[in-house]
């Protein structure tokens, strides 16, 4: 067999990254099924599902991070940037995420004005979103919180929970945010890193946006914010 | 539980995966809608809308072999398919961004990343709804092509001052537009972008700029869009639409080759490259163009016989002859049962054959697309006729000639430059005096036709005059002075008689071709304006 010699890395990724997410979605969506369905009584091997059905979750959720941090590094992403009531992204959301909420008995709380209106890209706000709440069910108690406020120039959208807080290096303050953005394996994540690419891909009138994290959750747990001019 | 439902509401799925779009039912189901039908590909899709008038469409983007989801839509709205208050969804396991910078004409109402449970897809939907029930008016209005009152609808839902405040906007902002009213559309454009730097209103703001005229400031505007985001393909679009009015096509080429590589697949984008780069005399490019425009239009409903013909002058030009032949074969397989595409064949495999210098077998084939002409001489689009012109005139067949071009003038004896490049084809062809003679006698013939039906007008001869245009917009469908004015003596009738609905369709069937002809045509909004004026009115009562 002759190989050609040029070779488009970007659509062969692409495509694959579509075919696995096709089967992705409906492996998905028949989890959900069986865990919304039965329960730790009625089926035995719930346990084991309940972890198929968050496992799952982050390969897509990953995958989807991956293709679109490929692309923003070439260039070949153009953000899709229109106005959303945040009430009904929030929702949205966390409607993403029922069925895990559900059975990880997390007690979760949406507080933002139905008159919320902001500008941003939904694929990828939902992005990062979906990594944070991802990552809070290993490391929260019990609690979820996500929030949506004006600040000044800036909307700003927060998920804390109440688990043990970032470790220390993984805080992300004011001041990391004006470093230029590399993938440091050690410090950030794949996650935080997707976090500040997307942020800064959201401009307004010469500001960008900016993520930050601290322990000011619930009793000193977790809290991500992310700000978006 | 719902509390709202799709109660009387079609439902239509279209997937190619079987699970997909049983999933997908099992999801819509508890909605209660009056019918869910599932199609496999983009070809029973458009079966199934043909058949139905559906309310509900989810669509996925990729649909394996065949039209694609935004092909559906297209050709869906395109052919009107689909009802103004009908609601499209894409779903797509990809990122959104790609599909929305490869549309040009038509967005779907709104776009769904896989996966989702029932939980997104009916707050979803039922977000959908609730914007279709608030812009119904204005959306009537717009379906109507009553841009006034649509504007009126808008201002009114505005002074609220509402959440979804740029929405309307936006569309207000369109509207302005269309109507011609640029200055006003203008300050709307600067007054958003004072409040917030948003890229549709920068695009707009350079849209309107170049419909002014002002292309300086067009290209100041779409420039910045680039600059600030380098994946913005309608900005290049836009540029190279720029470019081309200011005669400036090898910028305008640059400015098509970037979006063609961001976004290779749509069809115009591609076609206007391949027929920017034939003028610039750069081959390759065209002919790759024109390939890839073929290619992705396969299953478009803008595919287009030219762009063979395109392919076929490129490789005629670069001196593949036989390739062309090719071409033209194919154009025969992908056009099956369409006389027009018949007739372009024929001319363009006359013109490889005059390029080979074998008069016999051109010959045949000229006889063949005249005859093709004769029956329906509207099927060809402008440069086809011209091309057409120019082979029989190289074929001595001036008489043939000379038929298409008084088609030609008649059509269209306003365009000035179109009336330029015939006069160059018959002066290429030694025959500079009998062209402008041609032209100049069938121009006046149109002139006197307008002249003698407004002095009938004026003289309150309005059946004659009626008679009389009606007459000459038969003969000449594509001429707009001909059709404005046999819609506006049509009119002046209504004012005497109010309403009758034979002729109130009349008066739209003619604007409606005005339209389609030159959409920024000002005298049609002000007749559009007028008919609706006259179709408001109370009927005249019969006099005693």
């Amino acid at each position: 067999m002759k190989i050609a010699p040029e070779f488009d890395y970007s659509t062969l990724l692409a495509s694959s990254i579509h075919e696995v997410k096709n089967s992705l979605n409906m492996l998905l969506n028949s989890i959900d099924q069986v865990v919304t369905e039965y329960d730790e009584e009625s089926c035995p091997a719930y346990k084991a599902f309940s972890q198929i059905q968050y496992e799952s979750k982050r390969v897509n959720d990953d995958l989807v991070e991956l293709l679109a941090i490929y692309r923003i590094r070439n260039n070949q992403y153009s953000a899709n940037i229109d106005e959303y009531s945040l009430s009904d992204f929030l929702h949205e959301n966390i409607g993403q995420h029922e069925a895990m909420i559900l059975n990880r008995k997390i007690d979760y709380k949406i507080d933002c004005s139905d008159d919320l209106y902001w500008f941003f890209d939904r694929d990828l706000l939902t992005g990062v979103i979906s990594n944070v709440i991802n990552n809070l069910y290993k490391y929260t108690k019990d609690k979820l919180h996500i929030s949506a406020v004006r600040d000044e120039e800036y909307m700003v959208i927060k998920i804390i929970d109440n688990g043990p807080g970032y470790p220390e290096d993984m805080l992300i303050s004011n001041d990391d945010n004006q470093k230029s953005i590399s993938f440091d394996q050690a410090s950030t994540g794949l996650g935080l890193y997707f976090s500040r690419l997307v942020a800064e891909l959201h401009k307004n009138k010469s500001r960008h946006g900016f993520i930050k994290t601290t322990n000011e959750g619930i009793d000193g747990g977790g809290c991500f914010s992310i700000y978006l001019p | 539980m719902a509390i709202w439902s799709l109660k009387g509401k079609k439902v239509l799925i279209i997937d190619d995966f079987q699970e997909m779009r049983v999933m997908l039912r099992t999801m819509v189901e508890p909605l209660a809608p009056e019918m869910i039908k599932l199609a496999q590909n983009g070809e029973d899709a458009i079966e199934c809308l043909e058949n139905t008038k559906f309310d509900v469409v989810f669509c996925d983007y990729n649909l394996g072999k065949g039209k694609d989801g935004q092909q559906v839509l297209e050709e869906a709205k395109h052919r009107e398919l689909l009802s103004y208050d009908s609601i499209y969804m894409m779903c797509t396991a990809e990122n959104t961004s790609e599909m929305v910078m490869g549309a040009i004409d038509y967005l779907p109402d709104d776009y769904i990343s896989k996966p989702f449970n029932r939980t997104v897809i009916h707050a979803r939907l039922k977000k959908q709804l609730e914007k279709k029930e608030n812009l119904k008016d204005i959306s009537k209005a717009m379906a109507d092509k009553n841009h006034k009152k649509a504007i009126a609808h808008c201002d009114k839902l505005l002074q609220d001052n509402p959440p979804n405040r740029l929405d309307l906007l936006k569309i207000k902002g369109d509207l302005l537009t269309t109507l011609g009213n640029y200055d006003v559309a203008a300050d709307l454009y600067e007054d958003i972008i004072e409040e917030r730097d948003i890229p549709w209103a920068y695009l707009s703001l350079g849209k309107v700029r170049f419909l002014q005229d002002d292309f300086d400031e067009a290209l100041e505007v779409f420039e910045g869009l680039v600059k600030e985001n380098s994946s913005n393909v309608a900005a290049y679009d836009w540029l190279a639409k720029t470019y081309e009015a200011m005669d400036e096509l090898d910028k305008a080429q640059e400015m098509l080759n970037i979006g063609v590589i961001k976004s290779p697949k749509s069809l115009i984008r591609q076609r206007k490259l391949a027929q920017v780069a034939y003028k610039n005399e750069d081959l390759e490019t065209a002919q790759s163009a024109f390939e890839h425009a073929i290619n992705v239009g396969q299953h478009s409903c803008y595919k287009q016989p030219d762009d063979y013909n395109g392919l076929a002058k490129t490789l005629v030009d670069s001196g593949h002859a036989d390739d062309a032949f090719n071409v033209v074969e194919k154009m025969a397989k992908d056009f099956k049962n369409d006389s027009n595409a018949e007739m372009v064949a024929a001319i363009t495999k006359g013109m490889v054959h005059t390029s080979k210098g074998d008069k016999e077998a051109a010959e045949q084939c000229l006889e063949g697309a005249m005859e093709l002409f004769n029956q329906n001489p509207q099927g060809l689009s402008t440069d086809i006729a011209l091309e057409l012109t120019d082979l029989c005139l190289s074929a001595g067949k001036e008489e043939d000639a000379n038929e298409i071009t008084k088609n030609l003038v008649r059509n269209h004896h306003d365009d000035k430059k179109l009336i330029d490049r015939t006069k160059k084809i018959y002066a290429d062809a030694g025959k500079s005096d009998a062209g402008a003679a041609l032209i100049d006698k069938t121009t006046t013939e149109i002139v006197d036709i307008n002249n003698k039906g407004a002095h009938l007008l004026k003289e309150g001869k309005l059946e004659e005059s009626i008679e009389l245009f009606m007459k000459a917009a038969r003969g000449m469908p594509d001429n707009t002075v001909v059709n404005l004015n046999a819609a506006y003596s049509i009119m002046m009738q209504m004012k005497k008689t109010g309403k009758i609905k034979k002729y109130s369709s009349r008066v739209e069937s003619y604007l409606e071709r005005v339209h389609n002809i030159d959409p920024a045509n000002k005298k049609y909004h002000e007749m559009m304006e007028m008919l609706q004026h006259l179709c408001a009115a109370k009927p005249k009562a019969k006099a005693a």
